[in-house]
């Protein structure tokens, strides 16, 4: 039924605060902040957190900000701050780009750049309520043994969606990581498994504080392909950035359950990657449209971004 | 003819303020005192026996009030059509046997949503999987499995509770699957074929789509101890409810109380009855507290019946002067579980297009077949804008051979003004021609076709009944006047985003010449208005307007009389202005509705002053006892069916990208062929809704089954236009007058989509020079058929 499930609430006003909850609740925790993935998900029976924790209230993680070599955004910042940040929209069109296109205005006015990098991977045979998915066997990603999308599949083809994560990629931006204990920095996608069951490798008391772009400006774009031209995931989504140099980066949403990534160091090589990133590409009949389609636009979508640029 | 003073106007809704500030009342927004809440337990299995069901658990958990499951009910059967010929086969709960995935096995009403919730977690219900079908060609052939067996009546069929002559109930056996037939033939179409210079045969699918209407699936019962239930539903027209309500639960009708709410929106969605709602009055009546039944978006996408998916085999002859010679339609109607209104859709499905071409030779063939899916309903058109695709894209196909102008050909084609059908109806207005030429000359067909690479043009063309002859298609109306002078209309229309105060307010304005606030309007409250068909089938405004505006006169006739004594003038003096009574000679001489009011009262006995009129739609057609029996039929299409016809053209311009297979509608334009539009802002929005339900229609929308599984029963990937997607969209109202319909008027509601869904379909085709015969027309399919070389040309 499409009623929340009963949970613990909680709102810690520091950071200590937050680390020690997912200490303790060791993975029954879910972290809240736009809610705009989480939500229809414990609806939908999909996540039973035990405790939900609010983030609203933390301190300073809402913030768009030039520090030395870097630019640092703040994990509770809303995807409709970072569109309208004047400094990103300058060094970044990719991201830029991407943030107009993810959802809908209001679903960017309450999703925010952690929530929306690590949102859960999505299949037709998943995102659906207990007593619809009752028809079907318990599939990996719900705990059981089979794919319900790709009969005989050894392992789960959920799709990664998000559109801010494929662009931040682009631009080889790293994440900062808060533990209980330690804090480290690591490249974002070196964050995804590309194992859909558990697409993200972070330990159950970790906390993405805030995303680190390099700071040169990189010329880019954004390409999404989607049904409607509002609300909807991606079917395809390209993002590209390159620097003065001709160095690079191409990355490929919603196809796997991580995003392709290409590095190029020339033009020459950029013009190699549709090729490459097509016959990469491998997408099962799991979401909108006919897994050949999705597969074939992966080029055109490329060859087009490129030829924007 | 005179100028109208409230009519044709584009007055604004007189409840607009009431809607746009959250005030009124809809039924999903009922709570009466001590309510309970239900919930229905479904089917996970598309088709299984029900072993044995245990609600122990469930009855047990703090805060259930009530666990039933299908035995507790037995065999009470509904359906849209009851008749002796199709007997109902639907139960409010499976009994022993579950044919669709969702549907309802157990219901419960608890103290809260949450605990009904859980309650239905605790039943156990055991299955034996039967084997299923759900291609409906596949469910045709010898050794399918059987979706129904014999269909064995226990009751009356409503058609006999209607009291048509020689009905008499009996069993239904069901024969490889076909729930039903219609069989409508006229002229020689093998002669029509040999005639021909290109005959073409192809095969259209179109699937179903959902209605998604704002306010969910919803019902409240409130079962009293006297016997009475009072119910608040979301509904088209209480007349079906009540009878479904009052049958099923052993109550009088009359016993029976549709009480008025807003309604957000139903689009032929909420037609006839739906388990849900007698669930809530069983429940109900076994808790003896109010039951409210809210259905969750996927319950309204999984269980509640979208539009019907149709497979039309399409077979026509056309000679090199572009006339068409024959025309074959057969048309399979995958009806799911149940036929609900199959037998109407597959009459529908000639009907409808019958007034467009005027073609000597015709056979029309419809099959329901049962399978183990969804059961379907109508939908805005009902089986109009699957006909209009299949038949608009073959003519454009035929054309395309012949090498004819496609707007010049259906003008060759189109009947006239006048014309009698071959059931026996007349086209008294009829502005189709017209239509088509100004739709097409707005989007500049001329100048612009075929210029423009990756551009399409496509026109379509649509008709639709106003009411029709069947069972209750009549209506009454009362209006009272007060002594305040201003007068309650009493209509049995409900108001579900039509704006039925504000049109019916000014039909009684125009007819009382009286300011519109001295109309109050009292709508859809089954216990104060009299006899009313509903708003189905675009009798609206046609029937249900019509008996309004002579309640109006007939309460202007008694006005008039006792002012003329009262006023000791010649009645022929008078006339009504600006809500006085005035003699034309001698303007001193007036007196107020209030006066008339009071002289009712005072000097004529006590008489309150009350209007009463009622029209039916198709006074020929009628059944009582005894030799009084002239109906239609719908199986062979003889008899006569409406009393007038709305028609609609319309013209597209699409640019497809090639590489992606994207779709930009550049201009869509509309024609509407209405008569007079009684409010011209609401016909308008009629037109405007239809053309962007029209554009979801080819590009978007589709209820994806699969194994008998709803796939996408959501917002999120059920995909409806949003504001984003509308593309420029101009509606033109041609007024034809149409002298049967109330000053003027006709039907408007419905036409209008299939000629939109048929013109963009077809402008895509044109603009890709490859031809999809099925919908939607999703990115994919059309980088499909760009990439198949043996695809049809354009």
């Amino acid at each position: 039924m499409s009623l929340l499930a009963e949970f613990e609430y909680k709102r810690p006003e520091s950071l200590d605060e937050l680390l020690d909850l997912l200490s303790d609740f060791e993975g029954k925790a879910a972290i809240l902040a736009g809610g705009t993935d989480i939500i229809p998900r414990i609806k939908m029976g999909l996540k039973e957190p035990a405790l939900v924790i609010d983030i609203k209230e933390i301190e300073g993680l809402n913030y768009v900000k030039k520090e030395g070599e870097n630019v640092r955004i703040g994990s509770i910042t809303t995807i409709f701050d970072i569109r309208n940040n004047a400094l990103i929209k300058d060094r970044y069109p990719v991201l830029h780009e991407a943030a107009c296109l993810t959802a809908s205005e209001n679903i960017q006015l309450r999703g925010t750049l952690g929530g929306n990098i690590i949102q859960d991977t999505r299949c037709v045979y998943y995102n659906k309520p207990k007593e619809w998915r009752a028809s079907f066997k318990a599939c990996f990603k719900i705990g059981g043994g089979t794919c319900n999308a790709a009969g005989g599949a050894k392992k789960c083809f959920s799709v990664y969606c998000g559109d801010l994560a494929v662009a931040l990629i682009s631009l080889g931006a790293s994440v900062l990581i808060m533990g209980k204990d330690a804090e480290r920095e690591i490249p974002l996608e070196d964050i995804f498994t590309a194992d859909g069951k558990i697409p993200f490798s972070l330990n159950d008391g970790d906390f993405i504080k805030e995303v680190i772009i390099p700071s040169e400006k990189k010329m880019g774009g954004y390409e999404k392909l989607r049904l409607r031209k509002s609300i909807d995931y991606p079917v395809v989504n390209i993002a590209l950035s390159i620097d003065a140099e001709e160095r690079g980066r191409l990355a490929v949403g919603s196809v796997a359950a991580k995003p392709l990534l290409y590095g190029f160091s020339s033009f020459e090589e950029l013009r190699q990657l549709p090729d490459r990133a097509y016959a990469d590409a491998s997408p099962i009949n799991n979401m909108a449209l006919s897994p050949l389609y999705r597969k074939s636009m992966v080029r055109v979508l490329s060859e087009k971004l490129i030829g924007r640029i | 003819m005179k100028d109208f003073k409230y009519v044709k106007k584009g007055l604004k809704r007189t409840d607009g303020e009431m809607i746009v500030t959250g005030r009124a009342k809809f039924t999903v927004d009922m709570a009466l005192p001590e309510m309970l809440f239900g919930k229905i337990l479904g089917s996970p299995y598309p088709h299984a026996r029900i072993i044995g069901i245990n609600v122990d658990k469930a009855k047990e958990l703090e805060g259930v009030k009530a666990v039933v499951t299908g035995k507790d009910i037995g065999y009470r059967r509904f359906s849209f059509i009851d008749t002796p010929a199709y007997p109902a086969e639907q139960t409010p709960l499976a009994v022993d046997r579950v044919r669709f995935v969702g549907e309802g096995v157990a219901a419960v009403a608890a103290v809260t949503e949450d605990i009904a919730a859980k309650a239905l977690d605790l039943i156990e219900v055991e299955y034996e999987e039967l084997p299923a079908v759900f291609d409906p060609e596949e469910s045709m052939k010898d050794g399918a499995p059987a979706v129904h067996d014999i269909i064995e009546p226990n009751t009356t069929t409503a058609w006999e509770d209607f009291g048509i002559p020689k009905a008499k109930s009996r069993p239904f056996k069901v024969v490889n699957n076909i729930s039903n037939r219609t069989l409508i033939e006229y002229g020689d179409i093998e002669k029509g074929f040999e005639e021909a210079d290109c005959i073409r045969e192809d095969r259209f699918e179109i699937p179903s789509t959902s209605h998604v209407a704002m306010e969910p699936h919803v019902a409240v019962a409130n079962y009293q101890p006297t016997g009475k239930l009072d119910v608040w539903l979301t509904h088209m027209g209480y007349e079906h409810k009540r009878f479904w309500l009052a049958k099923l639960l052993d109550i009088p009708m009359s016993m029976v109380r549709v009480h008025k709410t807003y309604v957000g929106g139903t689009f032929g969605g909420k037609i006839s009855i739906f388990p849900y709602e007698i669930l809530s009055a069983y429940l109900s009546r076994l808790t003896a507290r109010p039951v409210k039944i809210t259905l969750t978006r996927q319950e309204v996408f999984s269980t509640c019946p979208p539009a019907r998916r149709m497979i039309v085999y399409m077979k026509m002859g056309v000679n090199k002067e572009g006339k068409i010679t024959a025309y074959h339609s057969k048309v399979i109607d995958d009806v799911g579980a149940y036929r609900r209104s199959s037998p109407t859709a597959m009459y529908l499905a000639h009907s409808f297009r019958n007034p467009i071409y005027d073609i000597a030779n015709v056979r029309h063939e419809g099959y329901g077949v049962y399978t183990n899916k969804l059961y379907a309903t109508a939908k805005r058109g009902h089986s109009l804008q699957q006909m209009s695709f299949a038949v608009e894209s073959q003519i454009d196909m035929i054309c395309e051979e012949l090498g004819l102008d496609k707007v010049d050909m259906r003008l060759k084609n189109f009947r006239k003004k006048g014309d009698v059908l071959p059931n026996g109806d007349t086209l008294n207005s009829y502005a189709l021609p017209e239509c088509l030429k100004q739709a097409v000359e707005k989007i500049g067909w001329k100048e612009k076709y075929g210029k423009e690479k990756s551009r399409g043009f496509g026109i379509g063309t649509a008709s639709m009944f106003s009411g029709a002859h069947n069972y209750p298609f009549a209506s009454g109306a009362m209006i009272r006047l007060n002594h305040d002078g201003r007068m309650i209309l009493y209509t049995g229309q409900t108001e579900f985003g039509i704006g039925i105060d504000t049109v019916m307010a000014q039909v009684v304005a125009e007819v009382l010449d009286c300011p519109m606030d001295y109309v109050i309007v009292n709508c859809g409250d089954s216990e104060v208005s009299p006899h009313d068909v509903g708003n189905w089938l675009s009798a609206g405004m046609f029937v249900s307007g019509e008996a309004v505006r002579r309640a109006a006169l007939d309460l202007r006739e008694q006005m008039l009389n006792y002012a003329a004594t009262g006023l000791e003038i010649d009645v022929e003096d008078l006339e009504m202005n600006d809500g006085w009574i005035v003699s034309r000679s001698d303007d001193s001489k007036k007196l107020s509705f209030s006066d008339m009011s009071r002289y009712g009262i005072q000097m004529a006995g006590g008489d309150p002053l009350i209007g009463k009129g009622y029209t039916k739609c198709v006074p020929e057609v009628y059944f009582w006892k005894g030799k009084y029996n002239k109906t239609a039929s719908l199986s062979s299409g003889k008899g006569r069916f409406t009393q007038a016809y709305g028609l609609a053209a319309a013209a597209a311009e699409v640019e497809v990208t090639p590489e992606t297979g994207e779709v930009k509608i550049i201009e869509l334009v509309v024609a509407d062929d209405c008569g007079t539009p009684i409010n011209v802002k609401s016909v308008e929005g009629q037109i405007m809704s239809q053309a962007v339900m029209g554009i979801g229609d080819v590009l978007l929308e589709e209820v994806e089954i699969k194994d008998g599984i709803v796939m996408n029963p959501n917002l999120l990937e059920y995909r409806v236009p949003t504001a984003n997607d509308i593309p420029k969209i101009t509606s033109i109202i041609v007024d034809s007058y149409e002298p049967n319909g109330p000053f003027g008027a006709k039907e408007v509601g419905e036409t209008s989509r299939a000629a939109a869904i048929s013109a963009i379909a077809n402008a895509i085709c044109n603009a890709i020079g490859k031809r999809i015969c099925a919908l939607p027309m999703t990115n994919d399919r059309i980088m499909q058929a760009i990439s198949d070389k043996k695809g049809g040309n354009s």
